[in-house]
Protein backbone atom coordinates (compact mmCIF):
# COMPACT_ATOMS: atom_id res chain seq x y z
CA UNK A 1 0.00 0.00 0.00
CA UNK A 2 0.90 3.18 -0.66
CA UNK A 3 0.14 6.80 0.93
CA UNK A 4 -1.04 9.69 -1.16
CA UNK A 5 1.21 12.87 -0.33
CA UNK A 6 0.54 16.50 0.36
CA UNK A 7 3.23 19.26 0.16
CA UNK A 8 3.94 18.32 4.03
CA UNK A 9 3.55 14.97 4.91
CA UNK A 10 1.48 11.81 3.78
CA UNK A 11 -2.14 11.74 4.17
CA UNK A 12 -3.17 9.80 7.89
CA UNK A 13 -5.90 7.09 6.60
CA UNK A 14 -8.74 9.05 8.53
CA UNK A 15 -7.99 12.28 6.79
CA UNK A 16 -9.09 10.37 4.03
CA UNK A 17 -12.15 9.29 5.65
CA UNK A 18 -12.66 13.12 6.95
CA UNK A 19 -11.02 15.05 4.30
CA UNK A 20 -8.40 17.76 4.05
CA UNK A 21 -11.21 20.73 3.41
CA UNK A 22 -11.97 22.24 6.62
CA UNK A 23 -15.14 23.57 5.08
CA UNK A 24 -16.28 25.84 8.20
CA UNK A 25 -13.44 27.91 6.88
CA UNK A 26 -14.91 27.94 3.24
CA UNK A 27 -18.43 28.79 4.52
CA UNK A 28 -18.18 30.83 7.20
CA UNK A 29 -15.38 32.98 5.42
CA UNK A 30 -16.29 33.79 1.92
CA UNK A 31 -19.25 35.93 1.50
CA UNK A 32 -21.08 37.19 4.68
CA UNK A 33 -18.12 37.83 7.01
CA UNK A 34 -16.23 39.52 4.06
CA UNK A 35 -20.08 42.06 3.24
CA UNK A 36 -20.33 42.62 6.95
CA UNK A 37 -16.52 43.42 7.94
CA UNK A 38 -15.70 45.25 4.55
CA UNK A 39 -18.88 47.53 5.08
CA UNK A 40 -18.05 47.76 9.18
CA UNK A 41 -14.34 49.22 8.03
CA UNK A 42 -16.27 51.61 5.67
CA UNK A 43 -18.57 52.79 7.80
CA UNK A 44 -16.49 53.22 10.40
CA UNK A 45 -13.65 55.18 8.38
CA UNK A 46 -16.72 57.22 7.02
CA UNK A 47 -17.53 58.49 10.42
CA UNK A 48 -14.49 58.97 11.23
CA UNK A 49 -13.28 60.78 8.04
CA UNK A 50 -16.98 62.83 8.30
CA UNK A 51 -17.14 63.80 4.60
CA UNK A 52 -16.72 63.09 1.67
CA UNK A 53 -18.34 60.29 -0.30
CA UNK A 54 -17.84 57.64 2.56
CA UNK A 55 -20.20 59.75 4.59
CA UNK A 56 -22.78 60.01 1.95
CA UNK A 57 -22.94 56.07 1.62
CA UNK A 58 -22.68 55.38 5.55
CA UNK A 59 -26.62 55.19 5.93
CA UNK A 60 -26.57 52.09 3.22
CA UNK A 61 -23.07 50.59 4.44
CA UNK A 62 -24.49 50.64 7.88
CA UNK A 63 -27.57 48.69 6.81
CA UNK A 64 -25.56 46.39 4.51
CA UNK A 65 -23.43 45.69 7.49
CA UNK A 66 -25.98 44.95 9.88
CA UNK A 67 -28.28 42.71 7.54
CA UNK A 68 -25.32 40.88 6.96
CA UNK A 69 -23.65 40.91 10.26
CA UNK A 70 -26.84 39.56 12.12
CA UNK A 71 -27.05 36.70 10.03
CA UNK A 72 -23.31 35.44 8.91
CA UNK A 73 -23.50 32.63 12.20
CA UNK A 74 -25.50 31.06 10.64
CA UNK A 75 -23.43 29.85 7.75
CA UNK A 76 -21.49 27.56 9.68
CA UNK A 77 -24.16 26.19 10.66
CA UNK A 78 -24.54 24.14 7.27
CA UNK A 79 -21.41 22.74 8.65
CA UNK A 80 -21.37 21.55 11.77
CA UNK A 81 -22.03 17.81 12.60
CA UNK A 82 -24.62 18.73 15.30
CA UNK A 83 -25.73 21.92 13.96
CA UNK A 84 -28.44 21.82 17.26
CA UNK A 85 -25.69 21.79 19.50
CA UNK A 86 -24.43 25.11 17.87
CA UNK A 87 -25.76 27.31 20.98
CA UNK A 88 -23.21 25.25 23.20
CA UNK A 89 -20.71 27.73 22.04
CA UNK A 90 -22.31 30.45 23.62
CA UNK A 91 -23.18 28.09 26.28
CA UNK A 92 -19.81 26.79 27.33
CA UNK A 93 -17.21 29.22 25.35
CA UNK A 94 -13.80 28.07 24.98
CA UNK A 95 -12.40 31.21 26.59
CA UNK A 96 -10.58 30.95 29.88
CA UNK A 97 -7.37 28.47 29.82
CA UNK A 98 -6.91 25.65 32.89
CA UNK A 99 -4.92 23.12 33.14
CA UNK A 100 -7.87 21.01 31.45
CA UNK A 101 -8.84 23.34 29.03
CA UNK A 102 -5.28 24.92 27.72
CA UNK A 103 -5.52 27.70 25.21
CA UNK A 104 -8.40 29.79 24.27
CA UNK A 105 -10.40 28.76 21.23
CA UNK A 106 -10.74 31.91 18.25
CA UNK A 107 -14.51 30.01 17.35
CA UNK A 108 -16.06 30.84 20.94
CA UNK A 109 -14.11 34.24 21.58
CA UNK A 110 -15.17 35.18 17.76
CA UNK A 111 -18.64 33.81 18.09
CA UNK A 112 -19.11 34.96 22.25
CA UNK A 113 -17.06 38.39 21.91
CA UNK A 114 -16.58 39.77 18.52
CA UNK A 115 -19.85 38.99 17.05
CA UNK A 116 -22.19 40.54 20.06
CA UNK A 117 -19.80 43.58 19.77
CA UNK A 118 -20.11 44.15 16.28
CA UNK A 119 -23.49 44.38 16.18
CA UNK A 120 -23.60 46.17 19.20
CA UNK A 121 -21.39 48.77 17.73
CA UNK A 122 -23.33 48.83 14.78
CA UNK A 123 -26.55 49.58 15.90
CA UNK A 124 -24.62 52.16 18.48
CA UNK A 125 -23.63 54.21 15.01
CA UNK A 126 -26.67 53.99 13.99
CA UNK A 127 -28.29 55.52 16.64
CA UNK A 128 -25.61 58.33 17.23
CA UNK A 129 -25.34 59.13 13.69
CA UNK A 130 -28.60 58.47 11.94
CA UNK A 131 -30.93 59.11 14.71
CA UNK A 132 -29.35 61.96 16.45
CA UNK A 133 -27.64 63.21 13.78
CA UNK A 134 -24.12 63.33 15.91
CA UNK A 135 -21.59 63.55 13.11
CA UNK A 136 -18.27 64.65 14.29
CA UNK A 137 -18.88 64.08 18.00
CA UNK A 138 -16.56 61.90 19.93
CA UNK A 139 -19.09 59.31 20.97
CA UNK A 140 -19.46 58.71 17.23
CA UNK A 141 -15.55 59.05 16.62
CA UNK A 142 -15.00 56.28 19.27
CA UNK A 143 -18.09 53.93 18.19
CA UNK A 144 -16.70 54.65 14.41
CA UNK A 145 -12.91 53.36 15.65
CA UNK A 146 -14.37 50.38 17.54
CA UNK A 147 -15.88 49.46 14.64
CA UNK A 148 -13.14 49.89 12.18
CA UNK A 149 -11.02 47.76 14.81
CA UNK A 150 -13.61 44.86 14.96
CA UNK A 151 -14.26 44.69 11.32
CA UNK A 152 -10.64 44.66 10.87
CA UNK A 153 -10.08 41.77 12.79
CA UNK A 154 -13.44 40.31 11.40
CA UNK A 155 -12.01 40.74 7.72
CA UNK A 156 -8.88 38.27 9.01
CA UNK A 157 -11.17 35.79 10.48
CA UNK A 158 -10.39 32.90 7.70
CA UNK A 159 -6.53 33.73 8.06
CA UNK A 160 -6.41 33.87 11.89
CA UNK A 161 -8.56 30.57 12.08
CA UNK A 162 -5.92 29.30 10.25
CA UNK A 163 -3.03 30.49 12.32
CA UNK A 164 -4.16 29.97 15.77
CA UNK A 165 -5.62 26.33 14.47
CA UNK A 166 -2.61 25.14 12.84
CA UNK A 167 0.20 27.64 13.40
CA UNK A 168 2.77 25.86 11.32
CA UNK A 169 0.31 26.82 8.57
CA UNK A 170 1.15 30.55 8.91
CA UNK A 171 4.27 29.85 6.54
CA UNK A 172 2.78 27.40 4.13
CA UNK A 173 1.67 27.91 0.37
CA UNK A 174 -0.16 30.99 0.04
CA UNK A 175 -0.93 31.64 3.59
CA UNK A 176 1.23 34.36 4.78
CA UNK A 177 0.14 36.62 2.54
CA UNK A 178 -3.81 35.46 3.33
CA UNK A 179 -4.63 38.28 5.74
CA UNK A 180 -4.13 41.17 3.56
CA UNK A 181 -5.87 39.39 0.72
CA UNK A 182 -8.93 38.64 2.77
CA UNK A 183 -9.11 42.05 4.61
CA UNK A 184 -8.55 43.47 0.34
CA UNK A 185 -11.19 41.28 -0.67
CA UNK A 186 -13.71 42.16 2.07
CA UNK A 187 -13.59 46.02 1.57
CA UNK A 188 -13.89 45.81 -2.12
CA UNK A 189 -16.60 42.96 -2.34
CA UNK A 190 -18.38 45.52 0.49
CA UNK A 191 -17.97 48.17 -2.32
CA UNK A 192 -19.37 46.13 -5.11
CA UNK A 193 -22.60 45.22 -2.90
CA UNK A 194 -23.41 48.86 -1.81
CA UNK A 195 -23.17 49.21 -5.76
CA UNK A 196 -25.44 46.38 -6.51
CA UNK A 197 -27.87 48.22 -4.32
CA UNK A 198 -27.59 51.34 -5.50
CA UNK A 199 -28.35 50.25 -8.85
CA UNK A 200 -31.20 47.77 -8.08
CA UNK A 201 -32.84 50.51 -5.51
CA UNK A 202 -32.16 53.92 -7.66
CA UNK A 203 -32.68 51.97 -10.81
CA UNK A 204 -29.09 53.94 -11.52
CA UNK A 205 -26.15 55.32 -9.41
CA UNK A 206 -24.73 58.62 -10.49
CA UNK A 207 -20.62 59.45 -10.85
CA UNK A 208 -20.01 60.98 -8.09
CA UNK A 209 -21.09 57.89 -5.88
CA UNK A 210 -19.91 55.27 -8.68
CA UNK A 211 -16.61 56.31 -9.24
CA UNK A 212 -15.27 56.24 -5.79
CA UNK A 213 -17.15 52.51 -5.17
CA UNK A 214 -15.31 51.24 -8.45
CA UNK A 215 -12.49 52.71 -7.55
CA UNK A 216 -12.40 50.96 -4.72
CA UNK A 217 -13.13 47.83 -6.59
CA UNK A 218 -10.18 47.99 -8.92
CA UNK A 219 -7.78 48.79 -5.82
CA UNK A 220 -8.84 46.01 -4.12
CA UNK A 221 -9.47 43.65 -6.95
CA UNK A 222 -5.68 45.04 -8.22
CA UNK A 223 -4.27 44.40 -4.89
CA UNK A 224 -5.18 41.09 -4.58
CA UNK A 225 -3.99 39.91 -7.95
CA UNK A 226 -0.76 41.12 -7.34
CA UNK A 227 -0.39 39.44 -3.73
CA UNK A 228 -1.51 36.58 -5.25
CA UNK A 229 0.95 36.40 -8.30
CA UNK A 230 3.51 37.36 -5.37
CA UNK A 231 2.51 34.13 -3.21
CA UNK A 232 2.79 31.96 -6.05
CA UNK A 233 5.98 33.99 -6.86
CA UNK A 234 7.56 33.39 -3.73
CA UNK A 235 6.70 29.71 -3.71
CA UNK A 236 8.47 28.86 -7.22
CA UNK A 237 11.49 30.92 -5.68
CA UNK A 238 11.44 28.33 -2.62
CA UNK A 239 9.91 25.18 -4.08
CA UNK A 240 10.75 25.06 -8.27
CA UNK A 241 11.51 21.28 -8.76
CA UNK A 242 10.83 19.88 -5.69
CA UNK A 243 7.44 17.44 -5.30
CA UNK A 244 6.10 20.06 -2.90
CA UNK A 245 6.20 22.03 -5.43
CA UNK A 246 3.98 19.66 -8.63
CA UNK A 247 1.46 18.60 -5.91
CA UNK A 248 0.95 22.32 -4.99
CA UNK A 249 0.59 22.83 -8.49
CA UNK A 250 -1.92 19.45 -9.33
CA UNK A 251 -3.87 20.81 -5.99
CA UNK A 252 -4.42 24.50 -6.52
CA UNK A 253 -3.26 25.56 -9.64
CA UNK A 254 -6.67 25.20 -11.19
CA UNK A 255 -8.58 27.10 -8.13
CA UNK A 256 -5.73 29.93 -8.28
CA UNK A 257 -6.59 30.56 -11.99
CA UNK A 258 -10.36 30.41 -11.83
CA UNK A 259 -9.74 33.35 -8.78
CA UNK A 260 -7.32 35.05 -11.25
CA UNK A 261 -10.26 35.00 -13.85
CA UNK A 262 -12.73 35.85 -11.72
CA UNK A 263 -10.43 39.06 -10.06
CA UNK A 264 -9.65 40.52 -13.44
CA UNK A 265 -12.96 40.26 -14.73
CA UNK A 266 -14.47 41.99 -11.55
CA UNK A 267 -11.34 44.85 -12.18
CA UNK A 268 -12.33 45.12 -16.11
CA UNK A 269 -16.42 45.44 -14.94
CA UNK A 270 -15.11 48.15 -12.09
CA UNK A 271 -13.31 49.83 -14.32
CA UNK A 272 -15.81 50.33 -17.36
CA UNK A 273 -18.01 51.40 -14.27
CA UNK A 274 -15.40 54.20 -13.39
CA UNK A 275 -14.90 55.14 -16.92
CA UNK A 276 -18.47 55.45 -17.76
CA UNK A 277 -19.11 57.63 -14.75
CA UNK A 278 -22.85 56.12 -14.13
CA UNK A 279 -24.65 53.31 -13.69
CA UNK A 280 -28.40 52.85 -15.02
CA UNK A 281 -30.57 49.55 -15.58
CA UNK B 1 -36.93 49.67 47.74
CA UNK B 2 -36.94 46.47 49.60
CA UNK B 3 -38.53 44.63 46.62
CA UNK B 4 -35.80 45.79 44.28
CA UNK B 5 -33.11 44.99 46.63
CA UNK B 6 -34.47 41.40 46.90
CA UNK B 7 -34.37 41.70 42.86
CA UNK B 8 -30.63 42.56 42.95
CA UNK B 9 -29.88 40.45 45.56
CA UNK B 10 -31.38 37.01 43.69
CA UNK B 11 -29.83 38.72 40.82
CA UNK B 12 -26.17 38.55 41.94
CA UNK B 13 -26.33 35.16 43.67
CA UNK B 14 -27.58 33.55 40.51
CA UNK B 15 -24.95 35.60 38.60
CA UNK B 16 -22.30 34.05 41.51
CA UNK B 17 -24.07 30.77 41.25
CA UNK B 18 -22.93 30.43 37.61
CA UNK B 19 -19.80 32.04 37.49
CA UNK B 20 -18.75 29.43 40.89
CA UNK B 21 -19.83 26.49 39.01
CA UNK B 22 -18.32 27.18 35.59
CA UNK B 23 -15.08 27.82 37.75
CA UNK B 24 -15.53 24.56 40.25
CA UNK B 25 -16.14 22.18 37.19
CA UNK B 26 -13.16 23.65 35.05
CA UNK B 27 -11.08 23.01 38.40
CA UNK B 28 -12.49 19.58 39.95
CA UNK B 29 -11.53 18.54 35.92
CA UNK B 30 -8.06 20.61 36.33
CA UNK B 31 -6.84 18.76 39.70
CA UNK B 32 -7.91 15.43 37.76
CA UNK B 33 -4.89 16.46 35.25
CA UNK B 34 -2.53 15.66 37.86
CA UNK B 35 -1.24 12.64 38.93
CA UNK B 36 -0.62 9.48 36.30
CA UNK B 37 0.80 10.05 33.43
CA UNK B 38 -0.38 7.52 30.79
CA UNK B 39 1.94 6.76 28.26
CA UNK B 40 2.73 4.10 25.56
CA UNK B 41 5.81 3.04 24.08
CA UNK B 42 6.14 1.70 20.69
CA UNK B 43 8.68 -0.73 19.24
CA UNK B 44 8.69 -0.84 15.72
CA UNK B 45 11.19 -3.41 15.19
CA UNK B 46 8.34 -5.93 17.13
CA UNK B 47 5.66 -5.29 14.65
CA UNK B 48 4.80 -7.18 11.94
CA UNK B 49 1.73 -5.63 10.85
CA UNK B 50 -0.61 -7.98 11.88
CA UNK B 51 -3.30 -5.49 12.35
CA UNK B 52 -4.53 -7.22 15.87
CA UNK B 53 -4.19 -3.91 17.34
CA UNK B 54 -6.51 -2.59 14.90
CA UNK B 55 -9.20 -5.42 15.16
CA UNK B 56 -8.95 -5.10 19.02
CA UNK B 57 -9.81 -1.43 18.92
CA UNK B 58 -12.84 -1.38 16.51
CA UNK B 59 -14.28 -3.94 18.61
CA UNK B 60 -13.64 -2.99 21.80
CA UNK B 61 -14.85 0.99 20.85
CA UNK B 62 -16.84 -0.18 18.19
CA UNK B 63 -14.95 2.33 15.80
CA UNK B 64 -17.01 2.64 12.72
CA UNK B 65 -15.86 1.11 9.07
CA UNK B 66 -13.28 3.59 7.42
CA UNK B 67 -12.18 5.83 10.29
CA UNK B 68 -9.48 4.31 12.64
CA UNK B 69 -8.66 4.83 16.83
CA UNK B 70 -5.42 3.54 15.54
CA UNK B 71 -3.66 2.29 12.48
CA UNK B 72 -0.30 0.11 11.19
CA UNK B 73 1.23 2.09 8.45
CA UNK B 74 3.41 0.13 5.94
CA UNK B 75 6.32 2.05 5.42
CA UNK B 76 9.21 0.96 2.01
CA UNK B 77 12.78 1.88 3.54
CA UNK B 78 15.36 3.07 0.35
CA UNK B 79 16.75 -0.58 0.82
CA UNK B 80 14.04 -2.24 0.24
CA UNK B 81 12.97 -3.67 3.79
CA UNK B 82 9.46 -3.02 5.17
CA UNK B 83 8.72 -1.62 8.41
CA UNK B 84 4.99 -1.47 10.48
CA UNK B 85 4.58 1.52 12.20
CA UNK B 86 1.32 1.48 14.32
CA UNK B 87 0.28 5.23 15.28
CA UNK B 88 -2.72 6.61 17.42
CA UNK B 89 -3.64 9.36 19.62
CA UNK B 90 -0.25 10.95 21.09
CA UNK B 91 -2.60 11.89 24.14
CA UNK B 92 -0.09 15.06 24.19
CA UNK B 93 1.12 17.04 27.23
CA UNK B 94 0.41 20.09 24.96
CA UNK B 95 -2.66 19.07 23.02
CA UNK B 96 -3.18 21.19 19.67
CA UNK B 97 -6.62 19.72 19.37
CA UNK B 98 -7.48 21.25 22.68
CA UNK B 99 -7.02 24.93 21.76
CA UNK B 100 -9.14 25.76 19.12
CA UNK B 101 -12.38 23.42 20.80
CA UNK B 102 -15.00 25.64 20.80
CA UNK B 103 -17.11 24.63 23.28
CA UNK B 104 -14.20 22.35 25.87
CA UNK B 105 -15.93 19.25 24.71
CA UNK B 106 -12.18 18.35 24.11
CA UNK B 107 -10.24 18.07 27.09
CA UNK B 108 -7.39 16.99 28.85
CA UNK B 109 -8.97 14.32 31.43
CA UNK B 110 -7.70 12.58 34.37
CA UNK B 111 -4.05 11.55 34.12
CA UNK B 112 -3.48 13.89 31.26
CA UNK B 113 -5.53 11.72 28.65
CA UNK B 114 -7.37 13.90 25.98
CA UNK B 115 -10.53 13.09 26.04
CA UNK B 116 -13.76 14.05 24.09
CA UNK B 117 -17.10 14.68 25.64
CA UNK B 118 -19.64 13.43 23.21
CA UNK B 119 -22.22 15.36 24.83
CA UNK B 120 -20.73 18.88 23.94
CA UNK B 121 -18.88 18.55 20.87
CA UNK B 122 -20.96 20.24 18.17
CA UNK B 123 -18.61 18.86 15.27
CA UNK B 124 -17.30 21.57 13.90
CA UNK B 125 -13.83 19.74 13.02
CA UNK B 126 -11.80 22.34 14.53
CA UNK B 127 -9.80 19.54 16.40
CA UNK B 128 -9.98 17.16 13.83
CA UNK B 129 -7.72 19.92 11.68
CA UNK B 130 -5.66 20.54 14.33
CA UNK B 131 -4.71 17.28 15.22
CA UNK B 132 -0.99 17.01 13.57
CA UNK B 133 -1.34 13.17 13.47
CA UNK B 134 -4.30 12.14 12.25
CA UNK B 135 -5.79 10.66 15.11
CA UNK B 136 -9.24 12.12 15.33
CA UNK B 137 -12.36 11.89 13.00
CA UNK B 138 -16.32 12.25 13.29
CA UNK B 139 -17.83 9.05 14.18
CA UNK B 140 -20.20 8.83 11.78
CA UNK B 141 -22.82 7.04 14.22
CA UNK B 142 -22.71 9.96 16.84
CA UNK B 143 -21.60 13.28 14.63
CA UNK B 144 -19.10 14.52 16.83
CA UNK B 145 -14.96 13.96 16.75
CA UNK B 146 -13.66 10.65 18.39
CA UNK B 147 -9.92 9.31 18.79
CA UNK B 148 -8.43 6.99 21.56
CA UNK B 149 -9.27 7.32 24.96
CA UNK B 150 -6.00 4.82 25.78
CA UNK B 151 -9.31 2.52 26.75
CA UNK B 152 -9.48 4.56 29.72
CA UNK B 153 -12.76 2.23 30.70
CA UNK B 154 -10.00 -0.56 31.15
CA UNK B 155 -7.37 0.72 32.70
CA UNK B 156 -8.76 2.17 35.52
CA UNK B 157 -9.85 -2.30 36.45
CA UNK B 158 -6.48 -2.87 35.92
CA UNK B 159 -6.80 -3.89 32.67
CA UNK B 160 -4.38 -3.09 29.58
CA UNK B 161 -5.89 -0.93 26.57
CA UNK B 162 -7.40 -3.21 23.77
CA UNK B 163 -4.64 -3.20 21.55
CA UNK B 164 -1.88 -3.35 23.91
CA UNK B 165 -3.67 -6.82 24.69
CA UNK B 166 -4.11 -7.86 22.00
CA UNK B 167 -0.56 -7.14 20.47
CA UNK B 168 1.30 -10.67 20.04
CA UNK B 169 4.31 -9.56 19.99
CA UNK B 170 4.40 -7.00 22.72
CA UNK B 171 5.35 -4.20 20.57
CA UNK B 172 2.99 -2.06 22.57
CA UNK B 173 3.81 -1.12 26.16
CA UNK B 174 1.87 1.05 28.30
CA UNK B 175 2.18 2.18 31.35
CA UNK B 176 2.27 5.20 34.42
CA UNK B 177 5.69 7.04 33.16
CA UNK B 178 5.50 9.04 36.03
CA UNK B 179 6.30 6.29 37.79
CA UNK B 180 10.37 5.34 37.99
CA UNK B 181 9.50 1.50 38.18
CA UNK B 182 7.30 0.99 35.76
CA UNK B 183 7.96 -0.61 32.09
CA UNK B 184 7.13 2.12 30.15
CA UNK B 185 9.42 4.74 32.26
CA UNK B 186 12.42 1.97 32.27
CA UNK B 187 12.52 1.53 28.12
CA UNK B 188 11.95 5.03 27.13
CA UNK B 189 15.13 5.85 29.94
CA UNK B 190 16.84 2.62 28.19
CA UNK B 191 16.05 3.06 24.58
CA UNK B 192 16.73 5.75 22.34
CA UNK B 193 13.18 6.55 21.52
CA UNK B 194 11.59 9.39 19.67
CA UNK B 195 8.39 11.21 19.10
CA UNK B 196 6.03 12.05 16.06
CA UNK B 197 6.53 15.72 14.84
CA UNK B 198 8.86 16.89 17.70
CA UNK B 199 8.68 20.05 15.76
CA UNK B 200 4.98 20.65 16.39
CA UNK B 201 5.22 21.44 20.37
CA UNK B 202 2.69 19.03 21.44
CA UNK B 203 4.90 16.64 23.30
CA UNK B 204 3.33 13.47 22.54
CA UNK B 205 3.09 10.79 24.79
CA UNK B 206 3.93 7.46 22.69
CA UNK B 207 7.46 6.65 22.50
CA UNK B 208 9.02 4.80 19.51
CA UNK B 209 11.74 2.88 18.68
CA UNK B 210 13.52 2.33 15.97
CA UNK B 211 11.00 5.17 14.25
CA UNK B 212 12.31 5.51 10.71
CA UNK B 213 12.41 8.93 9.07
CA UNK B 214 10.12 8.46 6.48
CA UNK B 215 7.21 7.73 9.30
CA UNK B 216 7.83 10.07 11.17
CA UNK B 217 6.42 13.16 9.60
Amino acid sequence: MSYPSYPHGYMYPNEVAVGLTWLPVIVTYMLFISIASGSAILVGLGVLLNSGILRRLTPLLLMISLATGLVFLLGPLADLRRPERAVYIFLYPHVIPSEAYPGVSLIALMAGLMWPLLVILLVALWYLVLRRNMWGSIPARVVALALTLVGLVWSTYFALLLFTTIPVLSTYNLAPLLPIESFVESVALASSIALLALVIHHRGVEASLARPLSFIVIAGGLTFIVLRFFGVFRLHVYLTGSPSMQIFMEAFSGLNILTLILSVISVLLAIHVYLRGSVSR
Amino acid sequence: MSSVSRREFVKVAASALVVATVLSASKSRSEEVRGRRWAMFIDVTKCYGCMACVVACAAENNVPIGVFRTWVERHVLPGGSVVFVPKQCNHCDNPPCVKPCPTGATYRGRDGLILVDPGKCIGCGACIVACPYGARYFNPLTGVADKCTFCDHRIYLGRLPACVEACPTRARVFGDLSDPHSEVRKLVDRLQSKVLKPETGAEPQIYYYALPEVASR
